[in-house]
This record gives C-alpha cells, structure tokens and sequence, in this order.
C-alpha cells in the first residue's frame, strides 16, 4: 500500500519522502479566489494559510519536487459544491493544474466532476471523504463519473471497507489512516470549516454545546468527542486488513500541521509496512500496531481517538 | 403553482390526522438501522392510502449491509406512479435505478450541500456578498448538474429552510423541489451517542435496537441562537420562519414536508 502524505510547502516534500510518502496531496488559495471569499471560503475545506501553498510559484515548485523524487502530487479541491459564481474560478485553477503536470484532483462536487469530464481535462479525479462514498454502489456512481480513485469515510470499519474494495475491482480505494478523525460524517457535515481563535473549531462544536436536558449516558458519549485528543486519531491497528483487501493507499491527515507531525505518522505507517513485508500476521501486526500508537502518542488506545473503534 | 403538502413520520402511529396534507413521508434518513423493513413499509403504504395520501419512502446513507436492507425493500414496493423513492446517498440512486426504473426517485437534503451551523450568524454580517451568496445556495444551483440528474431520472431534489435563507432558484429548471419545515438538520454521525456501549458502538454493527428513540439531547446553540438537538444520531435546528407559498413557488418551490417532530 501507498502512502499518501499531506504538504503545506516545498521544504517538506524531501523529508516526507525519506520518511516513506510515496504520494503527496495539498491546496492552494489563489489571490483572486481570496479577494472574493477569504480564507473561510477556502476552496479546499482548509480555512487556514498554513494548510495552503501560498504562492502559485511555490505549488509549481512543490509539484516539481516530488516529481522529481518519483512521487505524484495531487490537489484538494474538496468542497461540497461550487456555486455557478466559484466555477470559472475553480475552472481556472484546473487549468493551471493541467500545465503545473498536477497528477491528479481530488474532488467531491458532483457538478466540478461533470464540468471536469466535458472539458475531458487530462488529470486524473479522486473522489474527496466529502464526498461521503459508504457503499459500493456509490464507488460504482463516481466511478462511471470517470473517478480513478475513492476515499473511503472514515467511519467505515476494515471489514465495510473491504466489502467495497472487492465488490468494485476496477477502481482505487484509499483510507485516512492517521489524524484528525472527526467524529460526524464529513461529506453529509454542513458545518463551514472556520479556524478564527474566537470560534469553535467547528469538528467540536457538536459536542461543546452545553446539554439542557437532564444528564444521561447519551449525552455522556455525545460530550466525550470534546474531551479526546481526536486530533491524534490513530487507525495503524487496521493496516493488516486493509491491506489485505486491497486497498491502494492509506492516507495520513494533517494539512497545516507541522512537518515534524506529519513524519512521525509516515514513519509509523511505513514501519508497518515493513513488517507486513515480512509476512508477519494479523496479530503480529496488531501488537506492532498498538507498540507504534503508544510511542507516538504516549497513550493508551481510546475509542474516541480510535479509527476502528467497532473491532477487535 | 398549487403548494404540495407533506407530513414527516418516522414510525406509523394508529390514527393521525392527515388533514391539510396530500403526501406521506414515512422512513428514515440519518441511519440505515432505522430502514424501515417490507412489512413495515407495506403498511405505511397501506396507512397512506387510506388516508388519501401518496407515499415518499425516505432512505438514509447506507453500508453495504444497507444497500442489501434496501433492494428488500425496493423489490418489494408496488408499481405505484405516486410513489416516490428519497435518496440521500448516490449509491442509493444508482440502486434504485437498478432495481425499480419505474419508480421516481428524489434527491434528498442530506445531498443538497447547503451550509448550516456554526459560525454563518457571526460571520454573516462582515462577510464579503460573495462569501454570503455561498452560504445561501447549494449544490442543486449547478446547470450541468441538474441536466445530469434529470436524464438519470430525477425529478425532484430537496432542501433545508436554512436561517441564513435560501437562494437556490428551481423556476424553469426541470426539477421541482421541496422544503423540509420546521427543523434542518445540522450534522450526522456513526458513533450515535445512544449507542455507545462499553467503548463500542453498537448501531455500527446493528446492534442498537434503535435506542435513540428513546430520547434526546437538547443543547443551548448558536445556530441564529437556535437551540439544537442531538437527537439520534443527527443534530437538528428548528426554523419557524418559514417562507409562504408566494415566496417558495417565486423559486421554483412546490412542496413542503412538515416534520411532525425531531425526525429520529
């Protein structure tokens, strides 16, 4: 399995590599997409500068970069939708994608997608988690949409996942992995992505409100998402199963952290990867799995934080 | 443009009065454990047509197991022009299209992309026209869209009355379209706080026996100062500002679907 890495800048790209990244994804708010809808409008669900290149000069470079290491770069242009006003904008971007050699889109707007297949732009389409594929009939709908690639939810458990990877052999799967697991289905969230230090950040706000009703065990579970570290959310414990699937990559979230974050959970994945190179078995690699979670995070596994909370 | 009028049940009560409504929507949207089974659907059939109404099947976001849950009941529907099918998953679609083509099937509002929730009502007011015109539309608003949906055979599709209000314009599309009234819902999760058990949850594996109709969450908000409700394992507003007749049919509108409480 490929692992798919996020990068904010050029720097990264080299020491994510040697971590083990075989793939890179990131974003980009070009100046005339700013000027009209500001960092809260981001186009690619990431309100903050440091998730974004910050220069056309700089994507071009961090797309050359890992090209130059073999490795393919691919863009997040993940919103819900684009209204009639954003698409030439967002048209625009995809063109300089097409001439920046930009390996592939990944994308969650059924309208961007169509747009994109009657141009026939010669990129590849990955299908964003905004998107929210759960099934194989919905790979199905995206792949004769002309998808390459899917990201699968992040709810789903190894042995959902599996299911869609055999049922839809002719595409490509990908699992986030490691970080950030919201607790809500990301493509069926309304909530705006929002990062202004006075505000909640908006994955929390389901679960900061204050309950009105009388205390119970509901609303005990439903509070607790508050008060996990989510933002080290870890799946490393389903890597053997997805694997065996058949799965093409697994992800690593993160766009905006540091590059020290970001290598630390390549590092853990591509160890794994490692020891499954040796054939070692399921239970081998869980308690790999499990050894790698408690160095990174110096915790125990929790549900909260836990990619995979429903198995063994 | 006469304004259709739904009313929303999730369970089949003895006796309701269907008074004022021509349409019955009965099923669930947020979760596949609630998908109502072929009996179950049979006699919310049954219910609806004697009591005059027509029947809209609402269907969550599903798994596999969900798809299986589905074309169970998809076969067994009976070939009825008045009844319609609401998907809200494209996977949904693409099996219904499948396995019943006569039946028409609806976009539902888990798929319209509208933008609720924290952060619109305070950042609306300094928030540049452009930013704010997003924040009223929604991913029905596409052209190339809509012609797509319509050759798949869509007819409909179906939005929140959001608080911020509601630009996406239906008039001359070829799609008629409904508004959900009063309560929108704001977010939705697999890890249903009434599920949750030994540091598992159980609707996962369906294994909850829909223990979320047994209660909810009700929590102070900043939804337009709205309070919210975690109710199953979705989050919901309430919006009693709901546009009249005139206003809704000016963009295209043609139906309302009334929610008789919290849709858990």
């Amino acid at each position: 399995m490929k692992i798919l890495a996020p990068v904010d800048h050029v720097e990264e790209i080299e020491t994510l590599a040697e971590a083990g990244a075989d793939e890179f994804y990131g974003g980009f708010l070009p100046a005339e997409w700013n000027t009209a809808y500001a960092d809260v409008g981001s186009l690619n669900k990431r309100t903050f500068a440091d998730a974004q290149f910050s220069t056309t000069d700089e994507l071009a470079a961090g797309v050359e970069a890992a090209h130059t290491l073999s490795r393919p770069f691919f863009l997040t242009l993940n919103n819900n939708f684009y209204s009639p006003a954003q698409l030439p904008l967002v048209l625009r971007e995809i063109e300089r994608a097409v001439q920046f050699k930009i390996d592939a889109l990944i994308v969650a707007d059924p309208g961007l997608i169509l747009e994109i297949k009657k141009r026939r732009y010669p990129i590849e389409l990955h299908i964003s988690i905004l998107a929210g594929v759960m099934n194989s009939a919905a790979a199905r709908f995206y792949g004769d949409l002309g998808a390459a690639r899917v990201v699968l939810d992040r709810s789903l458990t190894t042995a959902e996942a599996a299911r869609i990877i055999a049922a839809e052999p002719e595409m490509d799967f990908e699992s986030f992995l490691m970080y950030g697991k919201c607790p809500n289905v990301e493509g069926l969230c309304s909530f705006f992505h929002d990062d202004n230090p006075e505000h909640i950040w908006p994955c929390g706000y389901p679960c900061d409100l204050e309950p009105t009703t009388e205390a119970s065990p509901a609303s005990a579970a439903h509070a607790a998402w508050s008060t996990k570290p989510r933002g080290n959310a870890c799946g490393l414990c389903g890597y053997y199963t997805l694997e065996t699937a058949g799965l093409s990559a697994v992800k690593i979230a993160g766009r905006g952290r540091r590059t020290e974050d970001k290598t630390r959970a390549v590092r853990a994945v591509a160890a794994l990867r490692d020891v499954s190179l040796t054939g070692a078995g399921p239970a081998a690699m869980a308690e790999v799995a499990r050894q790698s979670h408690a160095e990174l995070f110096n915790a125990d596994c929790d549900p909260y934080s836990c990619y995979f909370p429903a198995e063994d | 443009m006469v304004m259709e009028r739904a009313i929303y049940l999730t369970e089949i009560p003895g006796e309701f009065d269907s008074a004022g409504f021509s349409r019955l929507y009965f099923g669930a949207e947020f979760c596949e454990n609630k998908i109502p089974g072929v009996e179950e659907t049979a006699a919310a059939i049954l219910t609806a047509a004697d009591s005059g109404l027509d029947f809209s099947l609402l269907t969550p976001y599903v798994t596999d197991r969900g798809l299986t849950l589905l074309r169970d009941v998809f076969v067994s529907l009976p070939a009825d022009r008045s009844i319609e099918v609401v998907c809200n998953d494209y996977g949904t679609l693409l099996l219904l299209r499948q396995e019943r083509p006569d039946i028409a099937p609806v976009l539902g509002r888990l798929l319209s992309g509208q933008k609720r929730g924290f952060g619109i009502s305070s950042r609306q007011a300094d928030a540049g026209p452009a930013l704010a015109e997003t924040w009223r539309a929604s991913t029905f608003d596409s052209p190339i869209l809509r012609k797509y949906l319509k050759d798949k055979g869509v007819g409909r599709v179906e939005l929140d009355n959001l608080p911020q209000g509601g630009t996406s314009d239906f008039t001359d599309s070829g799609l008629a379209a409904s508004l959900y009234a009063p309560f929108g819902y704001v977010t939705t999760t697999r890890y249903c706080p009434f599920a949750f058990q030994d540091g598992r949850w159980l609707n996962i594996a369906g294994e909850c026996g829909r223990a979320c109709r047994q209660g909810m969450i009700e929590e102070t908000g900043d939804i337009f100062n709205r309070p919210v409700w975690a109710a199953g394992n979705a989050q919901f507003y309430e919006n009693q500002d709901i546009p009249s007749d005139e206003e809704l049919t000016s963009q295209g509108f043609d139906r309302i679907v009334f929610e008789s409480s919290i849709p858990v």
